[in-house]
């Protein structure tokens, strides 16, 4: 059920007025959205729901203990509870995520010493069928698994921290793990953000109202007319066949690229935040306009926010943060990136691409020492080579996000005869324009947007919505799922 | 007066609060809100409307209509003077038959999707079968070559097609011309595309739309359906994107016969072409027609970098394992067909020829054939008739038999659905 379908337009029309019905009632519209959480993450498959379920009992019953223990001082109990949470949830998130590619290094490296080891078959003979995916050539990914369990793991070493008490009932909890809006590609929401917003009953002002559509339109039309239209002309044909591309159509591609997958995935999360507002919640932000940064350090701060804060504050502090020697801040940093780098897939091109950002990230720290700690954009023409280095170098990294393979990476930045842009098709022009211009024009001018459609009375909020599900439906051709649902 | 769509509901306590929650303020907030959407979609859905009939994408001559069993056929008579196409009476893109045509004339009828039909650009004369007839005439003067090429046509549904104009075509030869790709070999219907759900001229309604839903709700789900589809501009893009691209699942769009073993979702619509095939060389033995199934090869699979592409990068949609060889679909459906007592042809030379200079045989677009590679086709269906003597064989059976008419009915009706 994908936000840009009319199932979910359908889903939305039934939970929305159920909910404000029982809105006074804590227990009966928490339910409601718990079932409707389910529900939704079981049109994808219901098998996945099993997998949600396990993740929800195994926190909720370690969350309980760690808390138990901790008030009763017991701190190595508290630390085995906290370790079977994570081996628990890492342990279903490794075997689902990256079986598949470890059985594959394996046959490799087996291969190098001349045994041969066909992984697929050994994948195929050892498990039962409903753990592989359809076209039987591996194993299932339950979607939205790295979201979740991430979001869980997050509350049981919030208790053990003692920054957070166990949530009031499992209901609560299972809700703060299965909320549809974010489920399956976030924002990863901290408990410690959420639990408390089921204390209160949930408020809708007309401005709530407002900014909730606001966010949910701004979301579809990125998804739609940005995201979807550069992949369908230009970004997915010309990584299909690199070689039958000019040169230049092989660039545009590439930039087509970074723009597909910010204005996808900040488009999925401007509709989940805007569809959370409906009922009622907050949710963290998850980007701010990330390709107008100065750094690579700066960019990780505006990208996928949610995920680089829960590793900074899950990962990188706990290795030490930015304290003790440049050594140890350096390997800090690293471990950090590939952990994101993993965290999205499983592939080689994955490892490099965190160890790529985090190498930069060192390379950022040690030329910042150099200049004394003093920064280096402090003028315009600076400010401008800054922007244009960082902006070039996540462009080009996106080549290890979109390639499939070290082959297609290669054939992409393989110059091509001509510079010919003829085979890039109208919309694919229109698309990218439009991308580029409202992500560098004035923050100022979306603002002023946002401002007059915050001031319109509903019915002409309702009638701006209609005419963008309008323009949804227009464009939409089947059902695109969003790029960050496969991780 | 107050704007009727101002707000009415300020709560103050936006925000955490244990106040009671106003509902009725909330829902009216709502109500007011739904109103809009509807407006603003009906809105946006007329100037779509509007616009479609300016651009007389509803006009008459439309280039398709829609069947029960088939979904959707040429309609007979189209013209488009921009790539000169005229379709005969059967919407074959080939010169009309005569009525003064020779009873004993020999004809050939090639089946297929667009690469057959001609698409991409491509001029009605630059067609294969053209070029063809040309050939054949230089050994046979009264013959005729038929194009029954149908944009996005399955197997199945060229099969039917071919086995449907039996009887008004009185071909001596059909040729199936599929591909061993995902839209060939996989159709997505069940077969018949359409589902009566209520006596009377409009109880027909396509399949997928009452599919899913309990049956007695199949009616008011038809009615619902034939109601958009006369108002909804955008309702009828929806279901014509459909048409087009199809409801196979995602994780097969990109599939191939191969020797992996066939995912569930492949199965069913796998063994359904099959029987059609199957189905139409039954029709053809019954009435004396050779039956020939030409397996071409698609533009992924023209060259060992386009097939090694393709495998690498559609593995998440179906695409056969990494190690499969370039020539291995072929093999397998060829050895399905025969298996089956159908006689193949397999065109991989043809294709390998013009996947070593795309720019030489393909339209721009890179899928289809231009003048050139419609020639090579030829070209090669003539090699084929020659090496097995069909010309001549066919030449004297139908000799001995001449038609009783030069063409019959067609055998649908095109104003009826």
């Amino acid at each position: 059920m994908n936000f840009h379908s009319v199932q979910f337009l359908a889903f939305l029309a039934a939970i929305l007025p159920l909910f404000w019905l029982l809105a006074n009632q804590r227990q009966p519209r928490n339910l409601l959205l718990l079932v409707g959480s389910y529900y939704f993450y079981g049109s994808y498959n219901v098998w996945f729901l099993s997998l949600l379920v396990y993740s929800t009992f195994l926190d909720w019953i370690c969350g309980n203990r760690i808390h138990a223990a901790r008030q009763a001082g017991d701190l190595s109990r508290a630390r085995r509870f906290l370790w079977i949470s994570l081996l628990g949830n890492l342990g279903v998130l490794g075997f689902f995520k990256y079986t598949d590619w470890a059985l594959r290094s394996v046959a490799e490296g087996l291969g190098w010493l001349g045994v041969q080891f066909d992984p697929l078959a050994f994948t195929q003979a050892a498990l039962p069928r409903f753990l592989l995916n359809e076209q039987m050539t591996g194993i299932l990914i339950p979607i939205g698994i790295s979201f979740y369990t991430f979001q869980t793991l997050s509350y049981t070493i919030d208790i053990y921290r003692g920054n957070l008490a166990p949530a009031k009932s499992f209901s609560d909890f299972a809700l703060f793990v299965s909320f549809f809006p974010q489920l399956v590609a976030g924002p990863i929401v901290r408990a410690i953000d959420f639990l408390p917003q089921l204390e209160y009953r949930p408020r809708l002002g007309s401005e709530r109202l407002r900014e909730g559509l606001w966010r949910m339109n701004t979301g579809l039309l990125k998804k739609i007319a940005v995201a979807d239209v550069l992949g369908q002309h230009l970004v997915d044909p010309v990584y299909a066949d690199p070689g039958q591309y000019s040169t230049l159509v092989q660039l545009l591609a590439l930039y087509g690229f970074a723009f597909q997958i910010y204005f996808d995935f900040s488009g999925y999360s401007d509709i989940a935040i805007g569809t959370a507002k409906l009922v009622g919640f907050d949710l963290t932000e998850n980007f701010v306009t990330p390709y107008r940064s100065r750094s690579v350090r700066e960019f990780w701060r505006r990208w996928h926010i949610s995920l680089s804060s829960w590793v900074r504050d899950y990962i990188y502090f706990p290795l030490g943060g930015s304290r003790g020697g440049e050594n140890r801040v350096r390997r800090n940093l690293l471990i950090t990136m590939l952990v994101i780098g993993v965290w999205h897939g499983a592939s080689l091109l994955w490892v490099l691409y965190g160890l790529l950002q985090g190498t930069t990230m060192i390379f950022e720290r040690v030329f910042e020492r150099l200049r004394g700690g003093k920064e280096f954009a402090t003028n315009l023409p600076r400010s401008l080579l800054s922007w244009f280095l960082t902006f070039h170098f996540i462009v080009f990294s996106c080549l290890f996000i979109r390639a499939r393979s070290w082959d297609q990476l290669v054939a992409m930045v393989t110059p091509s005869a001509g510079f010919g842009v003829e085979a890039i098709k109208v919309w694919a022009w229109w698309a990218l324009a439009f991308g580029a211009l409202s992500h560098f024009w004035p923050p100022a001018i979306t603002e002023w947007f946002h401002r007059r459609f915050l001031r319109c009375p509903e019915l002409l909020v309702g009638l701006l919505t209609g005419l963008v599900a309008g323009a949804v439906a227009w464009l939409v051709v089947g059902q695109t799922p969003y790029i960050y649902f496969q991780f | 007066m107050s704007d009727p769509g101002a707000s009415t509901y300020d709560d103050p306590a936006d925000g955490l609060s244990t106040a009671p929650v106003q509902r009725a303020a909330a829902l009216r907030l709502f109500a007011w809100v739904f109103l809009g959407v509807a407006v603003g979609f009906a809105a946006f859905d007329r100037g779509v409307g509007l616009a479609d009939a300016k651009q007389g994408a509803d006009g008459g001559n439309r280039s398709i209509f829609t069947d029960e069993r088939l979904g959707w056929l040429n309609r007979p008579h189209f013209e488009n003077p921009d790539y000169q196409t005229r379709l005969d009476r059967f919407g074959l893109r080939s010169p009309e038959i005569p009525d003064d045509a020779p009873l004993d004339e020999l004809r050939l009828a090639g089946f297929g999707a667009s690469n057959v039909y001609g698409a991409g650009g491509a001029l009605q004369p630059w067609c294969w079968n053209y070029k063809l007839e040309t050939l054949v005439r230089s050994r046979v003067p009264a013959a005729r070559v038929h194009n029954g090429g149908v944009m996005a046509y399955s197997a199945l549904q060229s099969c039917r097609l071919a086995a449907s104009l039996l009887d008004a075509l009185e071909p001596d030869l059909v040729m199936v011309l599929v591909s061993p790709s995902a839209q060939l070999m996989l159709d997505p219907s069940s077969a018949a595309r359409f589902v009566r759900v209520a006596e009377g001229p409009g109880g027909l309604v396509p399949k997928d739309v009452v599919a899913g839903w309990p049956e007695f709700l199949h009616l008011p789900v038809a009615r619902t359906h034939r109601f958009l589809n006369e108002w909804s501009a955008l309702y009828r893009r929806q279901r014509a994107k459909f048409q087009v691209n199809d409801r196979r699942d995602e994780s097969i769009q990109r599939w191939m016969v191969s020797r992996a073993p066939r995912p569930a979702a492949v199965e069913a619509m796998y063994q359904r072409t099959l029987e059609e095939f199957s189905a139409l060389a039954e029709a053809c033995r019954q009435r004396g027609v050779e039956l020939r199934v030409g397996i071409l090869v698609d533009v992924i699979q023209d060259s060992e970098k386009a097939w090694a592409n393709y495998l690498r990068n559609n593995q998440l949609e179906g695409a056969p394992p990494l190690e499969t060889p370039r020539r291995e679909p072929i093999e397998v459906l060829r050895e399905a067909l025969e298996a089956r007592g159908i006689a193949c042809w397999d065109f991989f030379e043809e294709a390998d020829k013009m996947g070593q200079d795309r720019r030489a045989y393909l339209m721009p677009d890179d899928a289809h054939w231009n003048e050139a590679g419609h020639l090579v086709l030829a070209r090669g269906i003539f090699k084929r008739l020659e090496a097995e003597g069909l010309l001549e064989t066919l030449r004297q059976r139908r000799a001995a038999k001449p038609r009783l008419r030069p063409y019959g009915e067609f055998p649908f009706d095109p104003e009826g659905s």
